[in-house]
């Protein structure tokens, strides 16, 4: 709902990690995110802000790549961790509610290439 | 072509905003509910009564988070001294609160004298689960006209809940709803959620929604300097909606010193 604030935000990593490193925008080709399931980003239209907002922003021909995360969790019971296909809290082997939400939160910015 | 890891959470100015909101209201001892739900399911009537029943007991502040208009602060104003109001059509009209926001309007209010700010978010059941805005618990609500299905189509905001309020109970007798699906369906979404079922209209349920708001506004591991050497308050027994606070509870309710409110 908001993809085009969060590649707003996107974009300003990616400038100040390049600033941070004294490389100029024009190397930059490829940037590289991880979304977790639970943080309700819609990929396709994150995808679609960056490459708009990007090419108006001076970066050029730049690759954006999303990898998913699944949700994931460990059960306080049986100590298994689970990957939680159709939401329903609940552990995947003992369908215990007591679990903590290891995987899924994540939004971050993994990695940017750089034409050498 | 060279790869170089970057690491950075998308939400990193975000997050650190909200954990500096989240440090500030505990150093001053201040309780914090994110108060999330789709448009009209009932958040500012709730807080209404909410407000009207435990005024005597805690004092409130109240952020009233919406697109555009005071109308909801103006609703909350006769029931509460420090209200503020924040219009997102000044931010480019977001579907949420973001912790920004947040930071910038406790400067409107007087800390160390409140016991639990309520933030009533924008009416939305998607963005606000995912912005942090300094709070130490998510409630939400979910009203009987919305359908059994909604928790199961609305699984992250349901999910991230701390408590659950099915409002609007007194038309159950007019609506077609199954409430056994809707208990069935939380279950199955958020177990770990405190539950109840309100009608704000005509009180049904509010008792126990009751106790569970004198439990959130005295946070016995907030160190308050109100809260250990202070002059006890006598809380009323009686509250203007007839509530009565339970006395097992009443040890968790901060104690505010009589000099110290307004």
């Amino acid at each position: 709902m908001h993809e085009l604030s969060l590649a707003q935000n996107i974009l300003s990593i990616v400038r100040s990690e390049l600033k941070k490193l004294g490389i100029a925008e024009k190397r930059l080709t490829g940037v590289k995110m991880t979304i977790g399931k639970l943080m309700q980003v819609v990929p396709a239209s994150l995808l679609y802000g960056l490459e708009i907002i990007g090419e108006e922003q001076g970066f050029k021909n730049v690759k954006y790549t999303v990898n998913e995360c699944p949700l994931k969790v460990t059960c306080s019971g049986c100590g298994a961790e689970s990957e939680i296909e159709k939401f329903a809290l609940l552990c995947e082997k003992c369908g215990s509610d007591r679990i903590r939400i290891v995987g899924g939160r994540e939004f971050v910015v993994e990695s940017i290439d750089i034409d050498d | 072509m060279t790869e170089i890891k970057v690491l950075r959470s998308v939400y990193e100015d975000n997050d650190r905003i909200a954990d500096g909101v989240r440090k500030t209201l505990k150093k001053s001892g201040v309780g914090c509910v994110n108060v999330i739900s789709s448009p009209g399911a009932g958040k500012t009537t709730l807080l209404e009564k909410t407000l009207a029943a435990l005024k005597k007991e805690i004092e409130f502040g109240v952020i009233e988070g919406d697109i555009s208009t005071s109308i909801d602060r103006d609703r909350i104003s006769p029931h509460c001294k420090s209200v503020f109001q924040i219009n997102t059509d000044n931010f480019g009209g977001d579907c949420h609160l973001s912790a920004f926001m947040i930071r910038d309007a406790l400067k409107k209010f007087d800390l160390e004298k409140l016991g639990l700010l309520i933030i009533e978010n924008v009416g939305n059941l998607i963005c606000p689960a995912d912005f942090d805005i300094g709070e130490s618990g998510k409630i939400l609500l979910f009203s009987v006209t919305e359908g059994e299905d909604k928790p199961l189509k609305y699984p992250v905001s349901f999910g991230v809940a701390d408590a659950i309020v099915v409002t609007k109970t007194d038309l159950v007798p007019h609506l077609d709803v199954d409430m056994k699906k809707i208990a069935a369906n939380l279950k199955k979404i958020n177990p770990r959620a405190k539950l109840f079922y309100v009608s704000a209209r005509t009180g049904e349920g509010l008792e126990k929604w009751l106790e569970y708001v004198r439990k959130l506004s005295g946070k016995i591991s907030y160190s308050s300097k109100r809260t250990v050497k202070t002059t006890l308050k006598t809380v009323s027994g009686k509250s203007e909606a007839g509530a009565k606070p339970s006395k097992s509870l009443n040890k968790n309710v901060k104690k505010v010193n009589s000099k110290t409110r307004k």
